[in-house]
């Protein structure tokens, strides 16, 4: 019988190919199928394509996740404390994490990201949760309603802001009022 | 750059919304033109009328939210169903909505009721759904017990049940073989001592013993609250459970 290999070939979005565990790939679904169903991963040249959604960060925070679920024997507690643990990351991440899960069908993974996502918006009003995920409102486009959004912020900061700096945003609209008033 | 959330899909965004009370998901519609309409295949209702009815300080308004709610999100599958408040604060129209859209789902999995319903028609229904993964049932009145399978039950939790069937919770537990967490409590009940195999069973809160300690001979998580001292003595004929790592036992004399 021919031995299982160890390593399996992945290729990220970003288009860079790394060698993984095999094991600890194995447990992400899609990678599963890729292997036993297609063949792929055995090597560099049929390195198995991953989805979009999967850049390198999250590809490594992912098989972090994999690997340690993957040892048997751990209590039910433990599990509990990493995975809390694991989720605490800033909300854009914890985005990216549960968009790269879902397309690797990582239903798990999918589970603790949603329920840390829902936590984080529970409890806040719709212009709260507009701010935590940067949703242009694209419902009251009224030049009056965004007026009261001008202010007093120098014009140095707002093209900081535009530049995206510190990966804020500001509706394009409110810049417009602010530069003409 | 763009938001954070429009790359995720409708299904997961509507699975984030599943954890939340039914008043925050409806208000999410308003955040943009996308989520206009996504609170409607959220497959979960969760009204909780006692609060609302404090905070918003109107009669019927909240009821007449959680009627529109039902309407208008109309054949989409619910698998939760949370509703907290007194039967006298449901109509009867939202009732008949409620049974519709229990029965029209066929993959309920949460039930958690705290209501006092004067009709049983809703909580006799409840031990009809085969895939319910948890049960929560608080001052309910219960009639219909006859026919109970439950297999995929991992979660009962019963709080001052109401019913005229002796031993109802025996007859309950027999239908649920893989129950891990069970959690009773009752106001006036005749301890029956019953032994029923629970093999999973890792997590017991029982006030007063209903069952014999043989159930709980393999339980990770033992509290019993016990309200006369008979019982203290049918403790020491027994064999302690062995795998117990907590057991918290009070005695109320």
């Amino acid at each position: 019988m021919k031995m299982m290999k160890p390593y399996v070939w992945l290729q990220t979005s970003d288009d860079s190919i790394q060698q993984v565990e095999q094991e600890i790939a194995m447990f992400c679904p899609l990678i599963c199928q890729e292997i036993i169903q297609k063949g792929m991963g055995s090597s560099k040249n049929c390195a198995i394509c991953l989805p979009q959604q999967v850049s390198p960060a999250m590809l490594s925070l992912i098989l972090d996740y994999c690997r340690f679920h993957q040892v048997p024997g751990r209590s039910n507690k433990e599990r509990k404390s990493y995975d809390e643990k694991f989720v605490r990351i800033d909300t854009e991440r914890l985005c990216e994490l549960t968009s790269a899960a879902d397309s690797l069908q990582l239903k798990p993974l999918v589970d603790l990201t949603s329920r840390a996502l829902a936590r984080i918006i529970e409890g806040k009003t719709p212009e709260e949760i507009r701010d935590i995920f940067h949703l242009p409102d694209d419902l009251t486009e009224n030049v009056e309603v965004e007026e009261e959004h001008v202010d007093d912020r120098s014009v140095d900061d707002l093209l900081s802001f535009i530049n995206g700096n510190d990966g804020g945003k500001l509706n394009i609209l409110t810049i417009l009022i602010f530069v003409f008033t | 750059m763009s938001d954070l959330i429009s790359s995720l899909p409708d299904e997961i965004i509507c699975y984030i919304l599943y954890f939340l009370p039914s008043k925050q998901v409806v208000a999410t519609s308003v955040l943009s033109k996308r989520w206009t309409l996504l609170w409607r295949y959220v497959s979960s209702l969760d009204f909780d009328l006692n609060q609302d009815f404090y905070e918003d300080d109107h009669d019927n308004g909240y009821c007449h939210s959680m009627h529109s709610f039902l309407v208008r999100r109309g054949d989409q599958p619910l698998y939760k169903f949370r509703i907290r408040g007194y039967s006298c604060d449901i109509t009867k129209s939202i009732k008949s909505l409620i049974r519709t859209a229990l029965s029209g789902s066929g993959r309920v999995q949460i039930i958690d009721l705290f209501c006092l319903w004067e009709d049983t028609a809703i909580s006799s229904m409840v031990f009809n759904f085969k895939t319910l993964v948890a049960l929560k049932l608080k001052y309910t009145i219960m009639e219909d017990i006859s026919f109970v399978d439950l297999p995929f039950l991992k979660f009962l939790h019963l709080k001052y049940i109401i019913s005229l069937i002796e031993d109802y919770l025996s007859q309950i537990l027999s239908g649920c073989p893989n129950l891990e967490d069970l959690k009773v409590r009752v106001g006036t009940s005749e301890a029956k001592g019953k032994f029923i195999r629970l093999s999973k069973l890792v997590r017991a809160n029982i006030d007063n013993i209903l069952l014999s300690l043989e159930t709980f001979k393999e339980v990770e998580v033992l509290r019993f609250n016990w309200l006369t001292p008979v019982r203290f003595i049918t403790f020491y004929n027994c064999s302690l459970p062995h795998r117990i790592s907590t057991a918290e036992i009070l005695i109320t004399t």
